[in-house]
């Protein structure tokens, strides 16, 4: 048997025996369970009630009968946001982000139907998932079981008689942390496997996202081992040790992601809501109205070579709000745009709380992808809205080729109801999601790194005490 | 007794970690003022903004009742009319969060408002840092304080105890009672000095707010009350015949049960017991009524719907057939919503008594004026207000009357005003259970230590 061997299987044997931990850790794996379990029927019937619905609404749409186009672009359709499975491991923004947006003529919508306005929150502090479990009470069980592995030793005196006895000073706290190691892939695997089934079970998964996904949390449980031997290795007292660590999990966990949060809204604060529609408002009423606009008129007369407007060979309404949508698009983009840029920014103000822990970066990580991270929620708004442009502006085309004379009478039949496409999100690949994340994959890189130089020091110094 | 007490205060001093702890505090009180202080602006701003109203709405129907205004124009007045519907300002948003930066503060009725989408338009905020959370005081006092007490008082006894000085130290300072408060005393002030620090800069750099003194005294009564809990229960732990390290454990096991799982599983079954109905369907619903009663443009646009007097009161009247048909559909749902959240409240405020810091959480916010029975109020209150202003505008068009200016300003306006809360019942129920905890400690401490 090797050293190594022997002191992982001396700890394991010290962590079987102590009861305190047994029940902590079956507790945690039974939470995890319940987190899962309540993520898949969430998602499940999510994606159901959305399928559904965007079966019922195809056929309200479809069955409209003869209308005038601009009425149906007045009653328009709706994009639905779907989940990932990944969704079931990581919820990330789902919860606090509309999930239907109104792609209605003369007006960007925002996103509505957010899970949070219909749910009384006990205390928030994270919603209950597999992703919370393994980013908030995993490392405090890490913590806890670590506390103890080598400042135990110390107390009692076996640690003095380990090194003298000719153990490897150095080698000591490496094999103490794959000691860890075994003990924490013990905890972490049915919780892991119960979520990656249930992903599974969910819808089909991209595999690459999935390995990765869990190749980030291994990387997390990693740096938060390796932080806790060498705490543990530090410390004088086991108690000493266990409150340095759950110090360092109170900064890590609680208070580093709020700090970020807090950095960001005093960067880039977001406008209050009233305020942001009330400029859009404005704005869109300085724009040129081409129902008002006498130089419009004259323009699309010259255009067409007649002299009034009776005599155009088009509908001058269809062109009247066809105009009125372009003027309207670049005021969306500039506002819109302009609250994204704000998103943006506090997202990159909320990477600083990363120099306290990675949990940021790994939140980061983990949502984007599950496809549950902002930039997600963005790229189906920003659909949403092209979808919206793309539909209207083949109503108002149809208005304009065929309701010459007509203009607000003329009716088009189900034929064009039909040839309308219906709104399908496409997720981001995943290497324009890497794109987004790849600053905090080298923050957790720069955490593992530093946590390794950490334990370095630690075995240092207790090469140095036998000396 | 005050003299043990200056030398327990002597000792605490003179260690490290008591300085570290007190930074750490001072630190996450810091950032909590400042984000409550922002917080607090952007809620009064935007209701400031919100009150403000739509001027050019405003001036439109003002423009409308000009002697020489075309009247066959002027039957279509009443949909042109914008008011808003402003809650007032929670009083302690700065201390306790709560739902106040997600839940909808304002609206604006008209009478094409309906159930469904009277707050669609109000969510701007970023969801990555909505779904991180907020620091606020109302945090540091249910989260953090605990786990500063924690650290001040695993090994108040226990570790004496596993040292052996605890008889020699009995022997020399009296009672048990006597060694406990002397050492309490210094460590409670410690961690709820700064937060009583905290909340008296909120206070005198706040706005003047209606109850907000009255308010910051219960939310402070609740935050001493709940550490007076804790305390409680960390005398217990040293009661026990245990050592420091099992005592840290014990109460860091405590903690992560009552703060972290309890109230996630708590809100995990008021969802399951109580799943609101689904958004999507009440969309579906909404668009399926509103495409079987209408196949016509002027649903949207009727002032160029006809030139006509009779052109567009036909057109007006046909428009509030429609939304009155698509009202009646989806008010069975928007009434359910109502229920289940109304259930999920229910369960969440019958369970919290399951955990003192879901107690003194649910108090805080309730005082603060952020908890979700408030926003589940202004919501009601908004709908109740939507419906009042319709009959109002709609009466014009089932009469075919034209509004006049004194029947403008006579609209109702909104007038909602939240009875302040005093959370008597959690305070008496969080000092009770100090109580009991911290007699059974002092009891053990009689019995088994000397």
């Amino acid at each position: 048997m090797t050293a190594a061997s022997a002191i992982a299987r001396k700890d394991w044997r010290e962590f079987v025996r102590d009861r305190r931990l047994l029940v902590m850790a079956a507790l945690m794996v039974l939470l995890s369970l319940a987190a899962v379990m309540t993520a898949y029927a969430r998602v499940a019937a999510y994606e159901a009630d959305r399928v559904a619905t965007e079966r019922r609404d195809r056929v309200t749409w479809e069955s409209q009968g003869e209308r005038n186009p601009h009425s149906v672009a007045h009653f328009a359709t709706w994009a639905l946001r779907p989940l990932t499975p990944l969704a079931v491991l990581e919820p990330g923004v789902t919860p606090y982000a509309g999930a239907a947006i109104w792609m209605e003529a003369h007006n960007q919508n925002g996103a509505r139907a957010r899970a949070i306005d219909d749910a009384a929150i006990a205390f928030d502090l994270g919603t209950f998932s597999v992703a919370w479990v393994l980013q908030t009470i995993v490392p405090l069980l890490i913590f806890v079981i670590a506390a103890g592995l080598v400042a135990r030793e110390r107390e009692r005196g076996t640690l003095a008689l380990l090194l003298i006895g000719g153990a490897d000073a150095r080698g000591l706290l490496p094999r103490k942390l794959g000691g860890l190691a075994r003990i924490a892939l013990l905890l972490a695997a049915p919780v892991l496997a119960a979520g990656i089934a249930a992903a599974l079970l969910a819808g089909a998964v991209d595999p690459l996202r999935l390995a990765l996904w869990t190749l980030a949390y291994i990387l997390f449980f990693g740096i938060v081992a390796t932080a806790a031997v060498a705490v543990s290795a530090l410390a004088r007292t086991v108690s000493g040790a266990m409150l340095i660590l759950i110090g360092l999990w109170c900064v890590a966990v609680l208070l580093a992601p709020r700090a970020g949060v807090a950095i960001a809204q005093a960067t880039a604060p977001t406008p209050a809501p009233d305020a942001f529609w009330s400029a859009l408002r404005t704005d869109l009423a300085k724009a040129p109205d081409p129902f008002e606009d006498k130089a419009f008129e004259a323009a699309v007369l010259q255009r067409y070579g007649v002299g009034k407007v009776e005599d155009l060979p088009v509908s001058f309404a269809g062109l009247q709000l066809d105009e009125s949508e372009k003027h309207g698009a670049v005021v969306f983009d500039r506002h819109f745009g302009r609250l994204a840029a704000i998103h943006a920014e506090q997202r990159a103000a909320m990477r600083w709380a990363s120099l306290l822990s990675p949990v940021p970066a790994l939140e980061n990580v983990s949502t984007a992808l599950a496809g549950t991270d902002g930039p997600h929620q963005l790229a189906f708004q920003n659909q949403a809205e092209a979808h919206r442009r793309a539909m209207i502006g083949a109503l108002n085309r149809d208005m304009v080729e065929h309701g010459a004379g007509e203009d607000f009478d003329y009716k088009a039949g189900s034929a064009l109801w039909r040839a309308t496409d219906e709104f399908r999100f496409h997720m981001p690949n995943v290497g324009a999601t890497l794109r987004t994340i790849w600053l905090d994959l080298a923050i957790l890189g720069a955490w593992a790194l530093a946590t390794a130089l950490l334990l370095r020091l630690a075995s240092h110094r207790l090469a140095r005490s036998i000396v | 007794m005050l003299r043990l007490i200056a030398l327990e205060a002597r000792l605490l001093a003179r260690e490290r970690f008591a300085w570290v702890l007190l930074l750490f505090l001072a630190l996450s009180c810091a950032l909590a003022v400042a984000n409550g202080r922002v917080l607090m602006d952007q809620q009064l701003d935007g209701r400031a903004i919100a009150a403000q109203g739509d001027a050019k709405a405003r001036e439109r129907v003002e423009g409308a009742f000009a002697p020489d205004f075309d009247r066959a124009l002027a039957i279509v007045v009443p949909y042109w009319v914008r008011t808003q519907a402003v809650s007032p300002a929670p009083p302690l948003a700065d201390f306790s969060a709560g739902r106040a930066a997600i839940e909808p503060h304002a609206t604006t009725v008209t009478l094409r408002s309906r159930v469904d989408t009277l707050f669609e338009r109000t969510a701007v905020d970023n969801p990555e840092a909505a779904a991180r959370g907020s620091l606020d005081l109302g945090f540091v006092a249910v989260v953090l304080m605990p786990l500063a007490l924690i650290g001040l008082g695993y090994g108040l006894f226990a570790a004496d105890r596993e040292s052996g000085a605890a008889r020699l130290l009995l022997a020399q300072g009296g009672t048990p009672t006597r060694v406990l408060l002397a050492r309490s005393v210094p460590r409670l002030l410690l961690v709820l000095g700064p937060l009583a620090m905290a909340a008296v800069v909120l206070l005198a750099t706040g706005p003047q707010i209606d109850e907000r003194g009255t308010a910051a005294g219960w939310w402070l009564l609740v935050a001493v009350a709940l550490a007076a809990f804790w305390w409680a229960v960390i005398l217990f732990v040293n009661a026990l015949r245990i050592g420091a390290e099992t005592a840290a454990l014990t109460l860091v096991s405590v903690w992560a049960m009552l703060t972290l799982v309890l109230p996630a599983a708590v809100t995990a079954t008021a969802q399951l017991a109580y799943p609101p109905p689904s958004r999507f369907a009440q969309i579906a619903t909404a668009r399926a009524a509103e495409m079987s009663s209408t196949t016509a443009y002027e649903n949207d646009h009727p002032d160029l719907a006809s030139e006509s007097f009779a052109g567009r009161l036909a057109s007006v009247r046909k428009s509030l057939s429609i939304a009155r048909t698509v009202d009646r559909a989806v008010e069975p749902i928007a009434r359910r919503f109502d229920a289940q959240l109304a259930g999920q409240q229910g369960i969440v405020r019958a369970l919290a008594w399951l955990s003192p810091p879901m107690i003194a959480a649910d108090a805080m916010t309730a005082t603060a004026g952020t908890d979700v029975g408030r926003s589940l109020a202004f919501r009601r209150a908004a709908v109740d207000y939507m419906g009042q202003t319709k009959a109002a505008l709609g009466g014009f068009i089932d009469r075919g009357a034209i509004m006049t200016r004194p029947e403008y300003a006579a609209l109702p306006a909104f007038d909602w005003r939240p009875e302040p809360v005093r959370p008597v019942a959690q305070l008496l129920a969080l000092f009770a259970l100090a109580l009991l905890v911290g007699a059974v400690a002092l009891h053990r401490f009689r019995r088994v230590s000397v």
